[in-house]
């Protein structure tokens, strides 16, 4: 208690001063307008930055509460949703929405995939029993993945775009020039549209379709979208890259295109090349 | 209530008056003219006797400004700054100690110490005041410039007032 008084005693003349300046000061404030404004919004700059601090260190806090009711709801729908595509599969669906009406799909899993090799393959579990035949084209909701190559009873595989042989005949929307997707074999999210002539209009961001010409798929489904644009010397077409829309290494569920009218084209076909 | 502190009281009420009756009416709307302020007030605080204590100078400074705020209608702007020229007054007589010592019974006036010492101490103090005063006008550091420029132009004018307030009246103790 002395050294308390001690200290006032000694310190007195400061406190003082402190104690006067406040009353000044909050007078100042109080009774002026500017100084009330300036005041009033300082301070409540720095009390809303304190709150939003104290409110996001809350909000991490209970983020970890959350994260585990997630958890089991997403779970709950990956069941529903297994279950569902099964029930898919029973059934064969035919597209009378899409701009070409003579597709049909049918719905099937992919047991198989790769990327990374320099021909790729990818296995489906619908084969000839579920009236899957070589040549018919394989898609995704994203865009497309490849033809099925060789079928077995109840297993198929696609050859997909990521394979070198692989050649999709695809146009760019709002545009009339055609040309061939192809994979060179070394990036697996980027293919090459080649062909498409150097007059032709195209810009970066441009949607990519199928054209509808190789029968594997109808036309309008969206491909992917133009990366980059190159001219090589001396040549008369542009290198287009193109960005798949659909992610190669993320399949699950495909669906596999019947072409109806396949048996009447291929009939034309053998009678022009017999003449 | 001897001799001694009566110049004091009549230098309280004199300054008063002249800050409040003639100076607040004195002014000016254009030009380099409108950051003129003067303010001779804190020439009481400068004259106080050296060995007053400073929370006494510090009572003083504050009803001294308190009662110019309320004839300016500036509650608490002037009282705020005589509060910190008073609080800061030992600092800068500390600072400026001449070598002799000071003695301390009689005021800092020209007449003990030379005019020269005078008119640094008063530019010390009224400079304090000034740039205070300011500050707490426009309460924010943004305004840094219309600060300095009342500052400065004030400075002057009150400067000047100092210098002809010490010729014609030659403060004693």
């Amino acid at each position: 208690m002395r050294n308390l008084i001690l200290y006032l005693l000694r310190y007195g003349s400061f406190v003082l001063f402190l104690l006067l300046e406040g009353i000044c000061i909050f007078m100042l404030v109080n009774y002026n307008d500017s100084q009330k404004e300036i005041f009033l919004n300082s301070s409540g700059d720095l009390n809303g930055r304190v709150n939003s601090f104290t409110h996001r260190v809350g909000e991490i806090y209970g983020a970890h509460k959350e994260l585990d009711s997630l958890a089991t709801v997403v779970r709950d729908l990956r069941t529903q949703n297994l279950y569902l595509i099964s029930l898919l599969e029973e059934i064969e669906l035919t597209d009378t929405l899409a701009v070409d009406t003579s597709f049909s799909y049918k719905a099937a899993r992919v047991i198989q995939n790769s990327t990374i090799k320099s021909n790729n393959f990818i296995t489906i579990n619908k084969g000839s029993n579920q009236g899957v035949y070589p040549r018919m084209g394989v898609v995704t909701d994203d865009g497309i993945i490849g033809v099925v190559r060789d079928v077995s009873n109840n297993f198929s595989t696609v050859m997909s775009i990521l394979h070198r042989q692989s050649q999709v005949s695809c146009t760019i929307k709002h545009a009339a020039f055609f040309g061939n997707l192809k994979w060179t074999g070394l990036d697996p999210s980027v293919v090459f549209l080649e062909d498409i002539p150097k007059h032709a209009d195209v810009e970066v961001g441009d949607t990519i379709q199928t054209s509808g010409y190789s029968r594997h798929f109808p036309v309008g489904l969206d491909v992917g979208k133009v990366q980059d644009i190159s001219l090589s010397q001396g040549s008369n077409s542009y290198t287009i890259q193109v960005q798949l829309f659909n992610d190669m290494n993320n399949l699950e569920v495909v669906y596999v295109l019947e072409d109806q009218q396949a048996e009447e084209l291929d009939s034309l076909l053998i009678i022009i090349e017999n003449e | 209530m001897n001799s001694n502190t009566l110049p004091h009281i009549f230098r309280f009420i004199g300054l008063f008056i002249a800050q409040v009756l003639v100076i607040q009416n004195i002014e000016f709307e254009r030009g380099v003219l409108s950051y003129v302020h003067p303010m001779i007030y804190p020439l009481f605080i400068i004259l106080l006797p050296i060995k007053t204590p400073v929370p006494l100078v510090t009572a003083l400074g504050f009803t001294m400004g308190l009662m110019i705020d309320y004839l300016y209608s500036s509650f608490g702007m002037h009282a705020g700054a005589a509060v910190f020229v008073a609080y800061t007054r030992s600092f800068v007589l500390n600072f400026l100690e001449p070598r002799g010592g000071y003695n301390v019974s009689y005021s800092p006036n020209a007449k003990r110490y030379s005019i020269r010492w005078f008119l640094q101490y008063s530019a010390i103090m009224l400079f304090l005041h000034h740039v205070f005063y300011f500050s707490l006008q426009f309460f924010a550091p943004v305004y840094i410039v219309p600060i300095l420029l009342n500052t400065i132009g004030s400075m002057i004018v009150s400067f000047m007032l100092v210098a002809f307030f010490q010729i014609i009246f030659d403060p004693q103790d």
